[in-house]
């Protein structure tokens, strides 16, 4: 009989989802660890070449193709508007500004560095947690400090400044009262094309907290170009489950409804003084944008089972920008964008 | 352990994984069964078609609630068992004993996770090193994945594979022919069969790179096997004498997708999979007379803490109280399933009542831990 008996069942109904424990800045610290160890990942699977990721890991894990495609499509867009930016009107880097905004464990002054296409200069701005750790890092490689040059490390070693790299510690809720005066401070330039760089980092902010900053980054500027990256699409089955799992995690996209769309995204910019926007999903990047010859070398570095997946994955995270222009003078920053190839 | 099928089938549904020697043993009892069914194995309705599930154990449990337990319902499992959910061993090792079990009423069709390259991607491997401390178990495993069939059909009319269609392949008994006793190969007939796609675009001139002579197949997206469309599906029915392809191996949000004028079906059974996508799954139940019903279900109730006074899963040697009761729909589209507060009586002589096993006994066999969940994002 017991063989027919149909069986008592497991005695938990479903699988423990990981609670971190972790909640409001203390868990959008954390995602620049998450991003880090994904970087990672891509990087030692040979999807993109980044010599200094390492140093920000550590321990590093594997990550499953589907978010190495991933890492890889939101580098690659953002590195093609960076570079865009800087070749932009006189065609050198010289002449321009970069703000990081949240960059966290980012190394692209690192790479531009070593390859001396650096702009003028180079602000990065975090939580005083981040880039305390971020500078004792950079101190201990000497790879990362052959490239700074001379420098100063602040603040408690929250700051690090050199001759045109500055890592500075503060809350991004304050950009117009305490960063915008701190950069002006440390040899920001008004006149020079500017590029503003928020990589998952608004979307963490209230709705209102980020257009302020998004308006006082245009009135801070005579030209140049806000870029976003950051997720969309809170109300489809995806968006839904995403926004649940990250709340377990202590995450909360606080800025998704506000720009829930390809279309707002483009929106938020335009009425917050800049002159034109644009955006794209990265599923529109990876299958249109995207270099041919690049998206089958990038095809072939795995095994890659999950197209729908993928889709979905990608679909749901755009970049977007803002361009503002120079009265009077149009100095090449309307031709940055993500523009689909005619093929 | 002694040999005790019955007994490893009631531990499995507990989750517990069976030993290294155990499972070998069983890899090698199955084996023997598989090696007598041809390519192409004959199943009568009525049956239920599981697609992909992905290690998703606890939604296999959900599947059994939902389809009714082995052996009183039949199942053709359509492949895909492991890799991306947290419990592949767990899932493998359940079917694997209940097609030992039941051999007629269980069949287990090869998809193309069933593989060594695919394993070693997208999760099994790790899991079973991470279980056992070593690749044994995998190592058995993949062996016994060479014996898979590739394809089944249901009473002379519905063709079922994992993947899909071949342009190598024009008749059934050219599948019949292949030597299946092997990894799946990259290219090939047995390649197509299990990585292949419908594809539902009126115009394959978009896609570039058609290969048939009729263009009727396209280059896939996976890097292998094809693309087929609505021509290739219908001659292939007419050439063969079937009336329906059901397949698997494409995620639908719905649960299931219907395409080409009814002549072909996907059916998905891991919902909310990878713990991310947010989608329904489904079974599809092929009742008499062949009629076909997508049963459709979403995600286990998550989040479960054991509290007092939550109901529990009762057991009970009363057979019926184990056909649950569905649940009310969620509107999030979950399944709440509730089960009937049954009388704790057991069946003389019956296994010891589960509610007396806690979870740190659980935790102890599994290996250190419970199974701790991330669903994996861009931040």
């Amino acid at each position: 009989m017991s063989s027919l008996w149909p069986p008592p069942l497991a005695a938990r109904s479903a699988p423990v989802f990981h609670e971190s424990g972790l909640s409001g800045d203390d868990a959008v610290r954390a995602t620049n660890d998450d991003a880090a160890i994904s970087r990672l990942a891509a990087v030692n699977q040979g999807y993109l070449s980044d010599p200094y990721a390492k140093h920000f890991v550590r321990r590093p894990q594997r990550r499953p193709p589907v978010i190495n495609r991933g890492s890889y499509t939101r580098s690659k867009a953002l590195d093609t508007l960076v570079q865009q930016f800087l070749k932009s009107g006189d065609g050198s880097p010289k002449t321009k500004q970069i703000v990081s905004l949240g960059a966290g464990s980012d190394t692209r002054w690192f790479l531009l560095k070593a390859q001396d296409l650096h702009p003028a200069r180079y602000y990065e701005i975090d939580f005083p947690e981040i880039t305390g750790r971020k500078a004792q890092i950079i101190k201990k490689n000497n790879e990362m400090t052959e490239l700074l040059g001379e420098h100063l490390l602040t603040s408690g070693g929250t700051e690090l400044h050199s001759d045109n790299y500055h890592l500075i510690p503060g809350d991004l809720r304050n950009f117009s009262t305490e960063i915008l005066p701190r950069i002006a401070s440390l040899g920001f330039d008004k006149s020079l094309p500017t590029l503003f760089l928020s990589e998952c980092v608004l979307i963490y902010m209230s709705p209102r907290d980020s257009a302020n900053l998004v308006q006082s980054a245009a009135e801070s500027i005579e030209s140049g170009v806000f870029v976003t990256y950051e997720q969309i699409l809170p109300d489809d089955p995806f968006g839904v489950t995403m926004l649940q799992n990250l709340k377990m995690r202590g995450i909360e996209l606080l800025g998704i409804r506000a720009h829930p769309s390809l279309q707002s995204q483009r929106d938020r910019y335009l009425i917050a003084g800049w002159d034109e926007a644009g955006a794209v999903d990265m599923n529109m990047f990876w299958e249109r944008i995207l270099d041919s010859d690049e998206r089958t070398r990038v095809s072939a570095l795995e095994i890659f089972d999950e197209v729908e997946e993928w889709r979905l994955l990608s679909g749901h995270y755009c970049v977007s920008w803002g361009i503002k222009t120079r009265k009077g003078a149009d100095n090449g920053l309307k031709n940055v964008g993500l523009w689909e190839l005619s093929s | 352990m002694s040999w005790d099928l019955d007994t490893f089938i009631e531990r499995l549904y507990r989750k517990q994984l069976l030993s290294e020697g155990v499972v070998k043993e069983l890899c090698e009892k199955t084996k023997e069964i598989l090696v007598r069914e041809g390519n192409v194995a004959q199943v009568s309705a009525p049956v239920t078609l599981v697609g992909d599930v992905h290690g998703q154990f606890y939604d296999v449990l959900e599947i059994f609630k939902i389809g009714g337990w082995a052996p009183f319902t039949n199942y053709v499992f359509l492949g895909d068992y492991v890799d991306r959910g947290y419990y592949s061993v767990e899932t493998i090792t359940l079917l694997t004993c209940l097609k030992l079990r039941w051999p007629d009423r269980i069949t287990l069709v090869r998809g193309n996770h069933e593989s060594r390259a695919v394993t070693q991607t997208y999760g099994f491997y790790t899991e079973c090193m991470r279980k056992y401390g070593n690749a044994n178990v995998w190592t058995y495993f993949t062996d016994l994945f060479d014996y898979l069939v590739l394809s089944v059909v249901i009473d002379d009319t519905i063709f079922c594979v994992h993947g899909g269609l071949s342009p190598s392949i024009h008749t059934i008994d050219q599948i019949r022919v292949i030597d299946r006793f092997r990894e799946i190969p990259h290219e090939g007939a047995m390649a197509d069969l299990v990585w292949s796609d419908p594809i539902s675009t009126p115009s394959f001139a978009s896609l570039g790179g058609g290969t048939d002579e009729k263009g009727d197949f396209a280059i896939s997206p996976r890097g292998a096997g094809y693309l087929f469309g609505k021509e290739v599906t219908r001659k292939f029915l007419e050439v063969n004498g079937m009336g329906h392809i059901c397949r698997a191996h494409q995620l639908c949000m719905e649960g299931y997708q219907i395409l080409f004028d009814d002549m072909l079906s996907t059916v998905w059974s891991a919902p909310n999979y990878c713990y991310r996508a947010g989608n329904m799954a489904s079974v599809l139940e092929i009742g008499p007379e062949l009629r076909r019903y997508f049963n459709v279900f979403g995600p286990c109730p998550d989040q479960d803490r054991d509290a007092p006074g939550r109901d529990a899963p009762g057991s009970s040697g009363d057979l019926t109280a184990h056909y649950p009761e569905t649940g009310d729909e969620e509107g999030a589209g979950g399944n709440q399933w509730r089960r009937k507060k049954a009388a704790r009586k057991l069946v003389p002589g019956a296994l010891r009542d589960p509610l007396e096993i806690d979870d740190s006994e659980l935790t102890a066999v599994t290996g250190g831990g419970i199974t701790k969940v991330v669903a994996e994002y861009f931040l």
